[in-house]
């Protein structure tokens, strides 16, 4: 396997934050949000609200989010 | 913007290697969907439920030490408590086994309570 | 069905970049907003690298335009034009806020990479003179714990140094501390589009002054991060 140049490796990390901000971030509006083939992935998108709330956080005993 | 989306870093980490992995890692831990293999629903749905019990499991546990700490538990409570976790523990690890399921398969990040494992 | 690209001003021209599948895009205004979309007769692909670029380029082309943008989320679907105004409609208010959060402003990202302290000893050998092995187990747990709290709070320490004066900097931020063990600081700051040179110019002289912690700066980026009010003065990427 040949090594990725610098610029390669740039535009690899560059690409992880394009997905990281199309996919994870953005406005979210009140459409049906198809994630993947499987229904399974909004469960956890879910859970992570769940958990992550203020007020969960803090019933837990977190330093509640910055 | 001029610059193709990909073209956007503006000042580089020494360690471009260990950053790309590192935001890479967060990626996956996010997202499960961007690697979504139609065939491994079934793999899912294990993942899903063990997900759920590790959740619910680890968040016991750190009540549980919450308690210890705060000296509100007898010596035989504690040890019948630590007896459980540790039983659940060792449930936990022939599941994932059955599963072929590593702890980073199981791992959710929480915000602000860290990573669940 | 639609695939929605990002709230704008009023009213952008088409963008020049075709949208996911290589359906064209178009735009419609509702409520003093406007929407980017484009129509699929079947299913639009699924979120994957090559597609999150078209969705971003479409973002971008919009941002060229001078208007104030707002991302949408990949996967955000409608049925048709009438179900997309109504959800617009909907969020009206709290979209028409957002963009004038964001009009001339861009985003920038920042990583920053830590090495966590050594002193983290493995709190496996924990010397427990008696009890048995269920108070082992869990007084191992508490050690856990009290050290995971540890780690957060040294992070939360040692993010502040580099978060704060950025923060001040800009408009808005968003940060998250230790989204990952290594990870001490993932942030996005809405900064002035002229303004992006002198950020960058804070952001190198922060890394310099911290030798010890790695730095990425990306950028600059319509605003993706910003689609939410900020709950503090800073919150959660």
């Amino acid at each position: 396997m040949s090594d990725p140049g610098p610029l390669e490796r740039h535009r690899e990390v560059a690409l992880v934050e394009v997905i990281d901000r199309v996919i994870d971030k953005g406005v979210v509006l009140t459409g049906d949000i198809v994630l993947s083939v499987a229904d399974i992935d909004l469960v956890y998108v879910g859970l992570r609200l769940l958990i992550a709330s203020e007020d969960t956080a803090r019933r837990l005993g977190a330093t509640p989010a910055r | 913007m001029t610059d193709d989306p990909v073209d956007r870093v503006l000042s580089r980490p020494d360690a471009l290697d260990e950053m790309a992995e590192e935001i890479e890692r967060l990626d996956r831990r996010l997202s499960r969907r961007v690697n979504a293999d139609p065939d491994g629903v079934e793999r899912g749905l294990a993942q899903l439920v063990l997900t759920l019990v590790e959740l619910l499991r680890q968040l016991m546990e750190r009540q549980a030490v919450r308690r210890v700490e705060g000296g509100t538990l007898s010596d035989e409570e504690i040890e019948r408590l630590g007896t459980t976790f540790l039983r659940l523990e060792q449930r936990m690890d022939e599941l994932k086994e059955l599963f072929d399921l590593t702890d980073d398969d199981l791992n959710l990040n929480l915000g602000p309570l860290g990573d669940l494992l | 069905m639609l695939h929605v690209y990002a709230v704008t001003d009023p009213e952008p021209r088409p963008p020049a970049v075709a949208g996911v599948d290589g359906a064209p895009v178009a735009t419609l205004a509702q409520g003093g907003l406007a929407v980017a979309y484009s129509r699929h007769a079947t299913a639009p692909s699924p979120p994957s690298p090559e597609t999150a670029l078209v969705h971003a380029r479409v973002c971008d082309d919009l941002l060229a335009q001078g208007l104030a943008v707002l991302p949408v989320r990949y996967g955000t679907r409608y049925a048709d034009e009438a179900a997309l105004r109504e959800g617009v409609a909907e969020r009206r208010q709290a979209l028409g806020a957002r963009l004038d959060a964001v009009r001339g402003h861009v985003e920038l990202g920042l990583r920053v990479l830590w090495t966590p302290h050594p002193d983290d000893v493995e709190p496996d050998g924990v010397a427990v003179e008696d009890g048995g092995p269920g108070r082992a187990y869990l007084l191992r747990r508490v050690a856990q714990e009290q050290q995971r709290q540890r780690r957060r709070e040294a992070a939360e320490a040692a993010a502040a140094q580099v978060h704060d004066p950025l923060a001040a900097a800009a408009r808005e931020a968003r940060s998250e501390v230790l989204a990952t063990p290594r990870l001490l600081l993932s942030a996005s700051y809405l900064v002035p589009r002229h303004g992006v040179d002198a950020f960058r110019a804070l952001v190198e002289d922060m890394a310099a002054a911290h030798p010890d912690l790695d730095v990425l700066c990306t950028g600059p980026w319509p605003a993706y991060s910003f689609g939410d009010e900020p709950r503090e003065p800073r919150s959660p990427v």
